[in-house]
């Protein structure tokens, strides 16, 4: 049974306002649905996909109704960052030359762009990305309470900061600075149950990619203790998180010797005996990488790069892969509008557009529903994108090339693909 | 006729009963119902990667059965803008539920239930009748022709 504080209980008897009750209505009935005790004050930050700020059927919360409390001047009580803008999918640089409906109208553009102003008004940090993380200039510190909703997000707050996070960032969170406190929030369900051991040190960014996603089908809900993977770069910490949580569940896992909460194997067990071991070796990457590998025929038509959106490391890489080539076919490069600042500053963006790739931030093909170039065989270099993808072109049965960045890039400037380990 | 009972914890909401869809893959909305965007009373299960099991099988006014959630809050989004034109599941019964189902249960009134003394996605076959009693945390299943 959720127990209020005083506070809590004048919020939700209406004292504090008609919004300060509504998002406190919302917040009992999804802390007494998850079973949790009590709130938790956010000591850190929170983060909402603009457009859908309320995932909850009985507890909307209006573009009207925001739009009416940013005029009284209200403000977020947490640091409140934007990810991408859903329902649809919103492209925030790059769109006047997309080539696509309906983002290439101004008058769509300019609106949605409006519609965030409210939210940004109450302090929203308009980082308008999955990986909002990456550029939001301020972080959690190990141990805060947070409230995250992005998939690949999650173990980013948890495992990687040491921060606290379930699956609910949202609006309500935002405006009264609480969230139930269950789950990942209580220190003992954050320990590691199953022991992940890697055969082999991992080396590229893909091969974090394809291990996330073995270790995603391997562990369900529980949290594994990750060891041999070697010492991650960020870029490949971002894509083994978003792998772990699309080609599985994780929320939440510990590398020993270099997540906050496992200095050590021992430190990390829930108790003396691990509830399941595996090894994950060549055999297990190999299998993950078939089964994103769909396409029947080596010609593909789209190559679609960074998801999550890239980061500025990631740009540069492509950038001077492509200088002074020419993409035979249409290429998107996606990053968050603060990296897309950076490109344009450090030449990037020239050398993209100068193959004919477009350099495009703020959304991805599958949140703007394959509002994308026509594709017959879509070639990528992330696991997420490459599963999420096939979802979406249905009905038609939508070939998908995954493999390395500069798989990817070749594929852009010859038209066919020759993956890296396809012949492996 | 011979029944099978599956008995578990109390879980969230009341009682249901309908035509089971047993999906061996864990779900994430988001990606494996793509569908959704372009017509929203036919969602449909859409992507052969992430759940083959039932690709190109509709969940509408069923009893869905599969092992877990996966993937972000997006989910929640989904399932309410089918559950506005009627064509939410009937009932969720999974082997652990994913904290986005569960939450997704609770704000749209579908009875779920987990941790069962039996693996549900084994003992119930697609078509099979189920009866979920989540406040008891049971499950009764009436096999499919018997």
């Amino acid at each position: 049974m959720l127990q209020l504080n005083t506070e809590e209980q004048r919020i939700l008897d209406g004292s504090h306002g008609h919004m300060a009750q509504k998002c406190m209505e919302f917040l009992v009935a999804y802390g007494e649905a998850a079973g949790a005790e009590r709130l938790v004050d956010i000591d850190g930050t929170v983060d909402i996909h603009p457009n859908s700020v309320s995932w909850v059927g009985d507890f909307p919360i209006t573009q009207e109704e925001i739009e009416e409390l940013a005029r009284k001047g209200e403000k977020f009580k947490v640091p409140t960052y934007a990810n991408k803008p859903v329902n649809p999918g919103l492209i925030i640089d790059g769109w006047e030359t997309c080539g696509t409906r309906p983002n290439n109208d101004p008058d769509y553009h300019n609106k949605c762009m409006q519609n965030l102003k409210p939210l940004i008004q109450m302090g929203m940090v308009p980082t308008l990305s999955c990986d909002y993380y990456l550029v939001s200039t301020f972080w959690p510190t190990q141990g805060q309470h947070c409230s995250w909703g992005e998939s690949s997000a999650i173990p980013w707050c948890n495992a990687v900061l040491g921060a606290r996070t379930n699956f609910d960032g949202c609006f309500q969170a935002a405006y009264l600075g609480r969230i139930p406190y269950y789950d990942l929030h209580v220190p003992e369900n954050r320990l590691a149950t199953i022991r992940v051991e890697s055969e082999s040190v991992l080396q590229s960014d893909m091969e974090y990619d394809l291990f996330g996603w073995a270790v995603g089908e391997f562990c369900g809900m529980d949290v594994p203790a990750i060891v041999g993977v070697g010492s991650p770069k960020i870029n490949q910490l971002v894509k083994m998180n978003s792998a772990l949580c699309t080609g599985g569940q994780v929320r939440m896992y510990h590398i020993v010797g270099v997540t906050p909460e496992a200095p050590t194997l021992e430190a990390t067990k829930k108790s003396p005996k691990w509830a399941k071991q595996a090894a994950i070796g060549r055999k297990e990457l190999r299998a993950a990488y078939e089964l994103l590998n769909t396409a029947k025929t080596d010609e593909v038509d789209f190559v679609y790069l960074g998801c999550p959106h890239y980061s500025i490391e990631e740009v540069q890489k492509v950038a001077w892969l492509l200088e002074g080539k020419k993409c035979r076919i249409s290429t998107w490069v996606m990053t968050n509008p603060a990296t897309y600042r950076l490109a344009e500053m450090m030449g990037y963006r020239a050398m993209i557009e100068g193959a004919g790739a477009n350099l495009l931030s703020g959304t991805c093909a599958c949140e703007l529903r394959g509002e994308c170039p026509p594709t017959d065989v879509f070639a990528t270099d992330s696991a997420k994108q490459a599963y999420y993808i096939k979802g979406h072109a249905h009905p038609k049965e939508l070939g998908v090339c995954y493999g390395t960045t500069e798989d990817c890039v070749k594929a852009a400037t010859t038209g066919t693909w020759q993956g890296e380990w396809r012949d492996t | 006729m011979a029944k099978i009972m599956l008995t578990g914890h109390k879980g969230i909401g009341g009682t249901a009963e309908g035509e089971a869809l047993v999906c061996q893959e864990p779900i994430n909305l988001m990606a494996d119902t793509g569908n959704v965007w372009t017509d929203l009373r036919d969602t449909t299960f859409t992507n052969k990667v992430g759940t083959p099991s039932v690709y190109g099988e509709r969940f509408a006014g069923k009893v869905l059965v599969f092992p877990t959630g996966k993937g972000g809050i997006f989910s929640t989004n989904i399932m309410m803008d089918v559950a506005t034109v009627g064509c939410a599941p009937k009932a969720i019964v999974n082997v652990m539920a994913h904290p986005v189902w569960a939450t997704l249960a609770i704000v749209l009134n579908i009875p779920l239930v987990d941790r069962l003394d039996k693996d549900p996605c084994t003992v119930i076959e697609t078509g099979d009748n189920v009866k979920v009693d989540a406040r008891r945390g049971i499950v009764e299943v009436t096999k499919k022709g018997s």
